[in-house]
């Protein structure tokens, strides 16, 4: 072994160790790729039909666009989202009451309250401040860190090709084709993700919106945007999601409740099942097992931010998977 | 041939392509140890999936229908089963175990007596003081404020446990039935990541594996079923409570060897530890009787030659598995045994070890 490779080998291994301590920075960084593929998806439609667009005025439109979206939908939402604040806080006290009288009866939990107040005192809430100080940091670092995304992601959509250019250039001359092929294929591999999950979005925003409708439960425009926004994370998204109409439901009585819930379940598998599947099965090539597998893993390695970007990552590492590991080093070794 | 065999028979320096690839076998082996429980929730997945497979196969062959169909008959078949045991078990264990509960005060009592009074001769003898009421105070000392709060945390603690325990079981569920739905796709992935040469072979190992984990099932099925049988019978003639429950307890315990049986043993004594000492002693005796029936006469004969494991392998698995995966590696040692077992003789044995040797004679 002489001394050239023991170069090589040891900047491997310091590489990888570095990778893997900039974990979160990477992470915000792939972040901002998907945020930058999802908005160059309409930015180039926009530029193919209509010529002499440039790409930063193809970009002013589209977020233009996106701000107007967003304004009439708050609009549409703001009447009703006041006036049922109003209802709801009329509902709560009653809502309260209901419970505690629910509780009252168990004998046990007067003891546990009188325990719980026994807590309440100065030196042992304050470590309790402390934690509450410890969220509040957590929450403006995460602001902080969603600001850099975006503002990334605009500047990836404004100029990609230098970009690309510059990731072609950490890379071997021999194999700069090879590269230039993956980073179009994951590009392709991502957008058609994010077309295929967008139009599921929406079917289930407008489906979930009806049901609520039908089902005349208050809130139903939020709760569908809710639903509809968190099918982008699989699995645990869907969950989470049915929460919203499920407890605002539950206000008003034990049955709408069931009904929300087996609307939202009903809904939640026709979309798990056969909605995202067949959008999916033309672009991505993903099995079912695969993108749980994969969010439970990510969610060991990575923690929560893993879990919500677990499929956007798994759609580029199976392309490059298939590309490097199965084409170029497994079928080649014979 | 594998560079790495080449490399040690010739002692040239490696090239930087090998090293790339011990570095990325390396890191690719701290990833999969780092995420040690995500994948054996994954092998529980399988082998669901492989007794899911099993009866589908058998289902198809007596009704000549497609894949999806057959999974939603034997769901079905499975869910039928486990609502009718469920409905013919619970009622009564219910009420059994209600009376169990009645009684288990007395029994407390007169066990905490006998032990009072053992220990306090004990250590009279040792320490010539009352050695009991020191005990005692130190074990009020703690305030029991604090001890009901913690009992709270604690309690907290739990629930989240179950929660969790409960979204993996759901998790391993799931995966299960996805992966029956398609078995041969995930094989095609599976075979898809290894060397080009070496695919024709992993594919038959794979195929191995499936077919011993089948047949072990199958096995383990049987005898379960006859412990579950012969310690039903057993108990009604000695007379003991809650037969059926201790039965089926036995027949499910019977899956872990070792350790199982000698757990699925506390229930049915204590139960007639309640009625008199000596029935307690006969259900012991009953449960050794059947415990060693199953263990030379049942499983010898209703296991494959090429399933068995030898008895010392079987503990080592489980001792190895589960200081390497905990509880749920104790749960799946001796399918994961099993699987090994194919793997080694297959992979190890058979195409590193034995060319190895005839390589080195034709040198």
């Amino acid at each position: 072994m002489n001394g050239r490779s023991l170069l090589t080998v040891l900047a491997l291994v310091i590489l990888a160790l570095l990778t893997w301590e900039l974990r979160w920075v990477l992470l915000v960084l792939f972040g901002a790729v998907v945020l930058a593929v999802a908005l160059d998806v309409p930015v180039t439609w926009l530029r193919r039909l209509c010529r002499p667009l440039n790409r930063p005025a193809a970009l002013l439109v589209v977020l233009a666009l996106l701000a107007a979206g967003g304004l009439l939908l708050g609009e549409l939402l703001v009447p009703e989202l006041v006036e049922q604040a109003q209802q709801l806080a009329q509902l709560v006290p009653a809502l309260i009451a209901r419970v505690s009288q629910l509780l009252g009866g168990v004998a046990m939990l007067n003891s546990l309250e009188d325990q719980l107040m026994g807590f309440a005192t100065w030196d042992k809430l304050q470590p309790l401040g402390a934690q509450l100080l410890g969220v509040a940091g957590g929450a403006a670092n995460g602001t902080i860190q969603l600001l850099l995304l975006v503002l990334l992601a605009l500047l990836l959509v404004l100029d990609p090709r230098s970009h690309q250019g510059l990731v072609l250039a950490l890379t071997p001359a021999r194999h700069r084709p090879l590269v230039r092929r993956l980073l179009g294929e994951c590009r392709q591999a991502l957008g058609g993700w994010l077309a295929g999950m967008t139009i599921s979005a929406v079917t289930v925003f407008l489906l979930t919106w009806a049901g609520l409708r039908v089902l005349n439960v208050p809130l139903a425009l939020l709760s569908a945007l809710v639903c509809g926004l968190l099918t982008f994370i699989p699995t645990i998204g869907p969950t989470m999601a049915t929460l919203l109409p499920l407890a605002v439901a539950l206000l008003l009585s034990p049955t709408l409740a069931l009904q929300v819930l087996v609307l939202r379940l009903v809904l939640q598998n026709v979309e798990a099942f056969l909605v995202t599947p067949i959008l999916l099965s033309r672009t991505v090539n993903l099995l079912p097992t695969v993108a749980l597998m994969s969010q439970l893993c990510l969610g060991v390695l990575l923690g929560l931010p893993g879990v919500l970007l677990a499929l956007p990552l798994v759609v580029v590492l199976q392309v490059l998977c298939e590309r490097v590991l199965v084409e170029q080093v497994m079928d080649r070794w014979t | 041939m594998a560079p790495a065999l080449t490399a040690t028979r010739t002692p040239e320096p490696l090239k930087f392509s090998q090293w790339l690839g011990l570095i990325a076998t390396a890191a690719a082996l701290l990833l999969l140890w780092s995420l040690r429980g995500v994948l054996l929730q994954l092998f529980a997945a399988v082998v669901l999936a492989m007794a899911l497979c099993t009866l589908v196969g058998v289902v198809r062959e007596r009704l000549n229908c497609g894949r999806p169909l057959a999974l939603t008959l034997t769901l079905l078949g499975l869910l039928l089963l486990l609502a009718v045991l469920v409905a013919a078990v619970v009622p009564p264990f219910l009420h059994q175990f209600q009376e169990l509960l009645l009684q288990l005060p007395a029994a407390a009592e007169l066990a905490l007596r006998l032990l009072h009074s053992g220990l306090d001769a004990s250590s009279r003898m040792l320490y010539g003081r009352e050695a009991l009421e020191w005990l005692q105070q130190s074990w009020q000392a703690p305030g029991n404020g604090a001890g009901l709060g913690g009992g709270l945390v604690r309690l907290l603690g739990l629930a989240g446990n179950l929660g969790s325990g409960l979204l993996q079981l759901l998790f391993v569920l799931a995966v299960s039935v996805m992966i029956a739905l398609q078995p041969v796709a995930y094989r095609e992935v599976a075979v898809l990541l290894a060397p080009s040469f070496y695919r024709r072979r992993l594919r038959q190992v794979l195929l191995q594996c499936g077919e011993a984990l089948s047949s072990w099932m199958e096995g383990v099925l049987l005898s379960s079923l006859c412990v579950a049988l012969l310690a039903g019978v057993g108990l009604s003639l000695l007379g003991v409570k809650l037969v059926v429950a201790n039965a089926l307890l036995a027949g499910l315990l019977n899956i872990i060897p070792n350790i199982g049986p000698t757990l699925s043993t506390v229930f049915p004594m204590s139960v007639a530890l309640l009625d008199s000492p000596w029935k307690a002693l006969a259900v012991l005796g009953l449960y050794v009787v059947v415990q060693h029936l199953e263990s030379y006469l049942i499983t010898p004969s209703v296991m494959h030659r090429q399933v068995q494991l030898l008895p010392g392998l079987t503990l080592s698995a489980q001792l190895l598995f589960t200081l390497l995966f905990g509880p749920l590696g104790l749960l799946l040692a001796l399918p994961l045994a099993v699987c090994l077992q194919v793997i080694i003789r297959e992979l190890l044995i058979r195409d590193i070890l034995d060319p190895w040797r005839r390589q080195r004679l034709a040198r």
